[in-house]
């Protein structure tokens, strides 16, 4: 998901709390495991499918924890959390409308082609069905977009590290990345997806206390929208569909048009079934059906995030003695920014050793997303770079160390940005909008090539450059064109996150419509060549041999009727 | 995963998978893995244990935590040592 920025909490100089000795030896520990756990795994990865794909042996659930705890980020939960205290309960639509369809939709139409051609990579899909143009495009903005992200997540965590315990910034940076390089190399993408797995568990049993513990505060869920009205009198923080009928009726000016149709599809559906870093977990399981399954537990686990996001967030607004302020109001004395709001939290409702639990939580976030991103980076360097372009028929053994040394060299890479970023902090800004960039128009064009078998390599290659192209110069327009925002987001009144929604939506209409346009005057592909690739031409294997218990699609009913019901409940 | 991991890893959703045999293939050459969840259940007691430990040696203490009569850490502590002594017992590693 689009990440809400965390920049410039270097404001602040005072430190929210102070660890016990408990708090620091559970943080050591977990330090303790994470490495030993590597030198465990390095034995397992003595092939280059088995460090980059695990060997395709992951369990259903594990692959899906692990794909669902790729995507949950402790930059991520901080950030939505805050936006929670800004903007109320619609922030909720981040995990339900922009995940859950999308994530569904992964599971049951677009994983098989993934999985049935048996590529490496989703740049690798767009290779076999389009050709090096559209793969190389796509692999080279992959990979950059991955490295940078993963320095701007190391540089954020130092900073916050710094804001809430008083850790020394450059401390952080290089014991966490040198914890990652040591145990990434080691074991490659079965070391991400273990740690995955133990960061799925900590933050959730980390983050649990402070929905417990603050609605036994409030009084329950009546108590907490009570208390809310009481000291925010006039505003709507907790619904999520009845304010967004004008532009102006809700805290994020947004109408419900964006939500659904630029959230909802162009950036989630972007995202979650395109976006290497996520499809890298699934791909890594055992047979399509657990691929499937996974991505259904997976699915059920996002849709539960907001209890330990979204009502931190309101718990915030309602039992704080104070008011958080926004970033640029930080330098008054003494006042803690949104951005501050789950720490806060955290420190409010926890003693000693469950606070270590918390801050464990939160750092195990940082580095499992950052040994995820190293992980993602070698594997497309590797297989979609480096053998492609640089050096064809190496050895396997080649390939393998190739990938051990990226991994190092993807952790000195993000390290080198944390420094930039700590010099020019605004990257982070439009670190995030660039990413949307690119991800949104891959959506488009590996749809329209798994569903539309008519779709021509060239168009695979000028529909993505299409996408692409349009939302960098939506972006740059209202940049030197303020008023243009009216233009683009339909409202001079859109705060950046429905500015950055509408331009998805305009990108993804640009990519479908060059790509149908070029398809219909280019050459397409022989049928021959598209077999195993293409809806129609690929069999699928039935799943009538298996109990309707056993079958993805009767899960993905079920999280499909809980995922109305929510939307009905908090209407 | 293991074979058998894969079998006591996984609910109903899973088990008896017909395809699971695949697993076996690559397990000869260097032994057989040690679940995740054996790791995962082996942390949790820890933490359990020490959280137990910092609750009831902080009892009463009267830091500056909200809703501190309820004793978070107590019940917390509990449950992470339970929950993980339950993974260990059901995921270790056996010849």
């Amino acid at each position: 998901m689009p990440q809400t920025a965390l920049v410039c909490l270097l404001t602040v100089n005072t430190r929210l709390m102070a660890l016990s000795r408990t708090d620091l030896l559970i943080i050591l520990l977990y330090f303790v495991l994470v490495l030993g756990l590597g030198v465990y795994l390095r034995r397992f990865a003595t092939t280059s499918n088995e460090f980059f794909m695990a060997g395709r042996e992951m369990t259903a659930w594990i692959a899906g924890l692990s794909f669902i705890s790729a995507n949950l980020g402790s930059l991520e939960m901080m950030g939505y959390a805050a936006a929670t205290y800004q903007y109320g309960i619609l922030v909720c639509h981040a995990y339900w409308i922009a995940a859950i369809p999308a994530i569904l939709f992964l599971a049951l139409v677009m994983l098989p082609f993934y999985y049935i051609c048996k590529t490496h990579s989703v740049p690798g899909y767009l290779q076999l069905r389009y050709g090096e143009g559209a793969r190389s495009l796509s692999a080279i903005s992959f990979a950059v977009m991955t490295i940078l992200m993963s320095g701007i997540n190391m540089y954020s965590m130092a900073v916050i590290m710094k804001v809430i315990l008083g850790w020394n910034i450059h401390f952080s940076i290089w014991v966490s990345s040198l914890t990652v390089a040591i145990y990434v190399m080691a074991g490659g993408l079965l070391s991400a997806i273990f740690n995955e797995v133990l960061q799925f568990m900590l933050i959730w049993l980390g983050c649990l206390v402070i929905p417990i513990v603050g609605l036994a505060e409030t009084g329950g869920w009546t108590g907490l929208v009570h208390r809310i009205a009481e000291r925010f009198p006039g505003q709507d923080f907790i619904h999520m569909w009845s304010t967004t009928g004008s532009f102006t009726g809700n805290p994020m000016g947004i109408h419900w048009t964006g939500i659904v149709f630029g959230w909802g599809l162009a950036i989630s559906f972007g995202y979650w079934t395109t976006d290497f870093l996520v499809v890298q977990r699934v791909m890594a399981a055992k047979d399509l059906r657990s691929a499937q399954t996974g991505t259904i537990i997976g699915a059920f686990f996002k849709m539960m995030v907001p209890l330990i996001v979204i009502l931190p967030g309101l718990l915030a607004l309602a039992v704080l003695p104070y008011k958080l302020v926004p970033e640029t109001m930080a330098n008054v004395a003494g006042a803690h920014t949104y951005n501050e709001a789950l720490p806060l939290m955290l420190a409010r409702y926890c003693g000693p050793g469950l606070l270590g639990l918390g801050v464990t939580a939160l750092i195990a976030g940082f580095m499992s997303g950052m040994a995820g991103n190293v992980s993602a980076f070698a594997t497309v360097w590797t297989y979609d770079i480096y053998k492609p372009l640089l050096r064809k028929n190496a050895k396997d053994a080649h390939y393998l160390s190739m990938g051990r040394w990226c991994s190092l060299l993807g952790v000195i890479i993000s390290i080198g940005t944390a420094y930039l970023v700590m010099n020019f902090s605004s990257i982070i800004v439009y670190a995030q909008v660039i990413f949307v960039f690119f991800i949104v128009p891959m959506f488009g064009t590996v749809l329209l090539g798994m569903l539309w078998k008519r779709t021509t390599p060239a168009a695979g290659f000028w529909g993505l450059l299409a996408g692409i192209l349009t939302s960098g110069g939506l972006w740059l327009w209202v940049k030197l064109v303020p008023s243009a925002l009216h233009y683009v987001a339909f409202s001079s009144n859109a705060k950046d996150m429905a500015e950055n929604i509408y331009r998805a939506m305009w990108s993804l209409i640009a990519n479908v419509l060059v790509t149908v346009i070029v398809s219909l005057f280019t050459k397409p592909k022989p049928l021959a060549e598209l077999k195993g690739l293409v809806y129609g031409l690929t069999e699928l294997p039935s799943q009538s041999g298996f109990p309707i218990f056993k079958r993805p699609l009767t899960w993905a009913i079920a999280v499909g009727v809980a995922f109305i019901a929510l939307n009905i409940i908090f209407w | 995963m293991s074979e058998e991991n894969t079998k006591s890893v996984t609910t109903n959703l899973d088990s008896g998978d017909k395809l699971g045999e695949t697993n076996q293939k690559s397990e000869p050459h260097h032994g057989k893995m040690i679940s995740i969840w054996f790791f995962v259940g082996c942390l949790l007691a820890v933490y359990g244990m020490l959280i137990l430990i910092a609750g009831l040696s902080d009892h009463g203490s009267g830091r500056d935590i909200a809703m501190a009569h309820l004793h978070a850490q107590i019940w917390w502590g509990v449950g992470l040592l339970l929950i993980g002594l339950g993974y260990v017992a059901r995921f270790r590693p056996r010849k």
